[in-house]
């Protein structure tokens, strides 16, 4: 069943529906949510939220997007919201993050892990719209058209955003190395 | 000697890392890296940083995780109900003209367009108004009428007014008032407020005014003479 079915039934009542949309998109919203927030646990908490909004919200859903641009639409504003709301809070340090580099440990190639580590630091220090766009464009790997709907932007803008990323994480990453 | 110049090939390679390049494209980019070699090392750096990126990967927290958030999530999803639409205002008159928002806009809207029309036209339309008794005539703003023949075509309003100048003259107050019908025409009637006039009051009155000069009708229909 498609996402749009499962939407129409939830929008007739049926919470079973809803259920399998939580099922199917929970991961992704979460490790978007994450890599955003850097927090696991406020990650969890703002993922709940999302999902409860989108349920809450479900009958103005209406298919101009998709359900999973929308729930992104959503998660963006949430963390908007969550950095507004938390402004002074200390957050825990990028490196900090229970991000497991999974390729980098199963080779044990040290050099590819000091890389990326440089690369990691180096995302925390992109502008916060380009690094939206590079986690929702290489992780969540949506197109850039979906992306501009999700940020509220035109497409054209979602590809100068992340090109203009990548230029200066290649930068920094050159600067960077010994 | 390369066959397209390196800024043309700039300006498209962000879509060729990308893969949304049309194949005839992709074909003239690929030999271009081929021909250029500081182009092709951008390639090749801009390509490590994208894999560098795709490397990054976040440890998947196992399926006890993933089970935990979804029930959480459903566990407060079925504690409240979906909210119903909010339109705003302006959709709902423009969606739904016939419900009771269009109506009301609608006839606020006539209400406003007319109101002007209305006053224009009631000015335009505003009858003279007698201002005295001057012997036989009445005196009005554009000119002199005799009596009679103005009595019979005042309105109600104007003949209340007379009724009062002839009170006032005759020091008493004149009572009751109607309409009477004169060949297919109202014509309002001071008979009755004659009626309760002593002879010597109606003589005088009949003195005031002359030579066949009315003051409405008598009962029988006959001029007051």
């Amino acid at each position: 069943m498609t996402d749009d079915q499962l939407v129409e039934r939830v929008k007739e009542g049926d919470s079973r529906a809803f259920e399998d949309l939580v099922l199917r998109h929970q991961k992704s919203v979460y490790y978007f949510v994450l890599r955003i927030l850097k927090n696991p646990l406020d990650a969890e908490d703002t993922v709940q939220k999302i999902f409860l909004l989108a349920y809450q919200n479900i009958k103005g859903f209406r298919s101009d997007s998709t359900f999973k641009t929308w729930l992104y639409r959503i998660g963006i504003n949430q963390c908007n919201n969550y950095f507004r709301q938390k402004r002074n809070r200390d957050y825990i340090p990028l490196d900090e993050i229970p991000v497991a580099d999974t390729r980098a440990n199963q080779e044990g190639d040290f050099f590819d892990k000091e890389r990326l580590i440089h690369l990691q630091k180096a995302v925390g220090r992109l502008p916060y719209k380009q690094r939206m766009v590079v986690t929702l464009r290489i992780y969540q790997e949506l197109s850039f058209e979906e992306i501009g709907m999700a940020l509220n932007i035109r497409a054209n803008s979602a590809k100068v955003n992340f090109h203009h990323a990548i230029e200066k994480l290649k930068n920094w990453i050159k600067t960077s190395e010994p | 000697m390369k066959e397209v110049p390196c800024n043309k090939i700039k300006k498209i390679a962000g879509d060729y890392y990308q893969n949304l390049l049309p194949p005839s494209l992709v074909q003239r980019v690929e030999t271009h890296l081929g021909e250029c070699s500081s182009c092709r090392k951008l390639y090749q750096e801009t390509q490590e940083v994208l894999n560098l990126l795709k490397q990054d990967l976040i440890s998947d927290p196992g399926p006890g995780f993933w089970n935990g958030l979804s029930s959480r999530i459903m566990t407060s999803v079925r504690l409240i109900r979906p909210e119903p639409v909010k339109v705003p205002w302006y959709k709902k008159v423009w969606e739904y003209p016939f419900g009771w928002p269009g109506y009301a806009w609608a006839t606020a809207l006539i209400l406003i367009l007319l109101t002007p029309v209305a006053f224009y036209t009631m000015k335009s339309y505003k009858t003279p108004s007698f201002q005295e008794i001057q012997g036989n005539e009445l005196k009005w703003e554009t000119g002199f009428e005799s009596l009679p023949s103005a009595i019979e075509s005042l309105s109600a309003k104007e003949s209340t007014r007379l009724g009062k100048r002839i009170v006032a003259q005759m020091g008493k107050e004149l009572k009751g008032h109607g309409y009477l019908l004169v060949e297919d025409e109202l014509h309002w009637d001071v008979s009755p407020s004659l009626e309760g006039l002593t002879v010597q009051e109606l003589d005088a009155l009949i003195k005031r005014i002359k030579s066949g000069k009315s003051a409405g009708f008598w009962e029988g229909q006959y001029y007051v003479s």
